[in-house]
């Protein structure tokens, strides 16, 4: 039963993953750009909320693969949405299917976990979802569990190596920019960190360093 | 991620001001906006053939929050471009069906960028295509500032065709412009995906690269000079050719095209040929060779032959002519009329 919970958690992340992307004009996604949308998601969370529990840490154990951050869980709730139509397979693209459900609105912890993806969401499409490849490459966190070969899961919680890089950014702009810091929400550090790792990539600086 | 880097701090604090005037701003800060301007608007900027075609799109602010992107996308593509092909100002609304399509001329960059800047304040959201990408105006300000112009006459100013005397100027003009540049570079080079799978490092260029590099030079060169650029010009006794040739005033210069570096095989899962400083020093000995025939067979005036090297080698290293100790005696007499220009770098920084 609890595991069938946890599915069905997942199956409403994974809804509210497409429709957001069709709100940004993804109209279909990759199956691994699913999987690396909620890696992200799940892994920048606790900057935003640092005293909320990280909602996404109950259900997913993200653990490296030769693909990148891989979870058994997201590949069930994939089968089982494409089985009940909610997404329909066309090549390697997934889209939204025929099938809708309002009751994914009443899943525990849903709309705090929508609102999430739509901040992270919007903020990766203004690079593309082909780039989404180029940032978790690039994760601190994922790039320590890669280079250590670690078989254990991937830390998500507060504290993660990809948190502490997003605090030490903080922590910059408030050390340069003093008490006009306070301007500034975690939002916009959010999209400063992206924009800084981007740029970064399109330079070619990041291919090494963590 | 060194955040402790004085240069971040140094920086963070030269551009405080825009960064905090930035932040407050709604529109910028729109999560569409964003969005509108680097994933759609940039990349058809990107697609356009002739990028040197200024327009501009301009779209009120309260249009941001009803933007869709699957009709932007498909409008961008029909509505806009048919559009663009009679007018170059144009104000669309939230799924970029233009709304009122207009000419404007102006005869200068700064008329240009004072009319823009003062439409955005009037409630618009301006995008300029300009040609080295997008810029846009909200609220009176720019918001980038990637061109340097803003009118058809600067830019025309600045590509006048020079002549042959400017060559080595267009070239560096060729490596510092044109080669850093994502999509012109990753021409050159096979894709990611073949890059990830055969692991040959992200500096593999495609199957035989020597002719693409040669129109690719040959078209730069045809865009900036204002001679006739050939290519292929046969030799009357070697009947070997000439990769680029040109003539000014009756004296002839020619470019022989060499390249440094690794390609594919033509079956794509292998690594076809690798060249190194040896092949350099080919390019020396060819040269002088076509100077040769072209001077003792031909009876041309030749002013000039050069070498001109592409280096796509993953380590850039100075490249080692020993002296040209692998040309003949009878061809040094023919050094007189032989230059080799700077390499031309070649870097996948960033495949696509």
């Amino acid at each position: 039963m609890k595991k069938r919970e946890k599915i069905l958690r997942i199956n409403g992340d994974i809804l509210s993953v497409f429709r957001i992307c069709n709100e940004v004009g993804w109209e279909s996604l990759k199956e691994i750009s699913v999987y690396r949308i909620i890696y992200i998601s799940s892994v920048l969370y606790s900057f935003k909320y640092p005293s909320k529990e990280n909602p996404f840490s109950e259900d997913y154990d993200f653990v490296t693969s030769l693909r990148g951050p891989f979870t058994e869980d997201i590949k069930i709730s994939l089968t089982n949405l494409l089985v009940n139509e909610y997404l329909v397979e066309n090549g390697k693209q997934l889209s939204l299917g025929k099938e809708t459900s309002n009751k994914i609105d009443d899943l525990p912890k849903y709309k705090e976990k929508y609102n999430w993806f739509e901040v992270v969401i919007y903020i990766l499409a203004i690079y593309g979802e082909e780039k989404i490849y180029d940032f978790v490459v690039r994760d601190p966190e994922y790039q320590e569990n890669l280079q250590t070969n670690s078989i254990k899961e991937i830390n998500i919680e507060k504290g993660n190596k990809t948190y502490s890089n997003l605090v030490k950014l903080k922590e910059t702009f408030e050390r340069a920019l003093g008490e006009s810091a306070n301007e500034l929400d975690d939002k916009k550090y959010l999209e400063y960190y992206f924009d800084y790792i981007f740029s970064k990539i399109l330079r070619g600086e990041l291919d090494h360093e963590l | 991620m060194n955040f402790n880097d004085p240069d971040i701090v140094n920086k963070i604090i030269e551009n405080a001001g825009h960064i905090l005037r930035q932040a407050k701003s709604t529109v910028i800060n729109h999560p569409k906006f964003k969005i509108l301007s680097s994933n759609y608007l940039e990349k058809y900027w990107m697609n356009r053939v002739n990028k040197k075609n200024l327009f501009t799109i301009y779209i009120k602010e309260s249009c941001l929050d009803k933007l869709d992107f699957k009709k932007i996308k498909s409008n961008l593509d029909t509505v806009i471009q048919n559009t663009l092909h009679t007018s170059n100002f144009l104000e669309v609304n939230e799924n970029f069906e233009v709304l009122l399509s207009e000419n404007h001329f102006f005869k200068d960059t700064q008329e240009a960028k004072g009319y823009l800047k003062s439409k955005s304040e009037e409630g618009y959201c301006v995008f300029f295509f300009g040609p080295v990408g997008v810029d846009a105006f909200v609220k009176g300000e720019s918001v980038t500032d990637l061109n340097f112009f803003y009118s058809n006459e600067d830019v025309e100013r600045f590509y006048e065709k020079g002549d042959i005397s400017s060559i080595k100027d267009v070239l560096r003009s060729y490596q510092n412009h044109c080669l850093r540049k994502q999509f012109e570079y990753s021409r050159f080079f096979v894709d990611k995906g073949t890059i990830d799978k055969l692991g040959f490092g992200n500096n593999t260029l495609v199957n035989k690269p020597e002719k693409f590099m040669r129109d690719h030079l040959r078209n730069f060169l045809a865009e900036r000079i204002r001679h006739t650029f050939r290519i292929e010009m046969e030799l009357e006794a070697t009947k070997r050719e000439l990769d680029i040739y040109t003539e000014a005033e009756g004296e002839s210069y020619f470019f022989e095209i060499k390249w440094l570096g690794k390609s594919i095989n033509q079956e794509r899962d292998k690594i076809s040929v690798n060249y190194a400083d040896a092949r350099a020093r080919e390019g020396v000995k060819q040269t002088l060779e076509y100077i040769e025939e072209l001077v003792e067979v031909m009876g041309a005036n030749v002013r000039a032959g050069y070498l001109v090297i592409f280096d796509a080698r993953e380590e850039k290293k100075e490249i080692d002519f020993q002296g040209f100790s692998n040309v003949d005696d009878n061809l040094k007499e023919y050094m007189e009329l032989f230059d080799i220009m700077p390499p031309l770098n070649l870097s996948n920084v960033h495949p696509s």
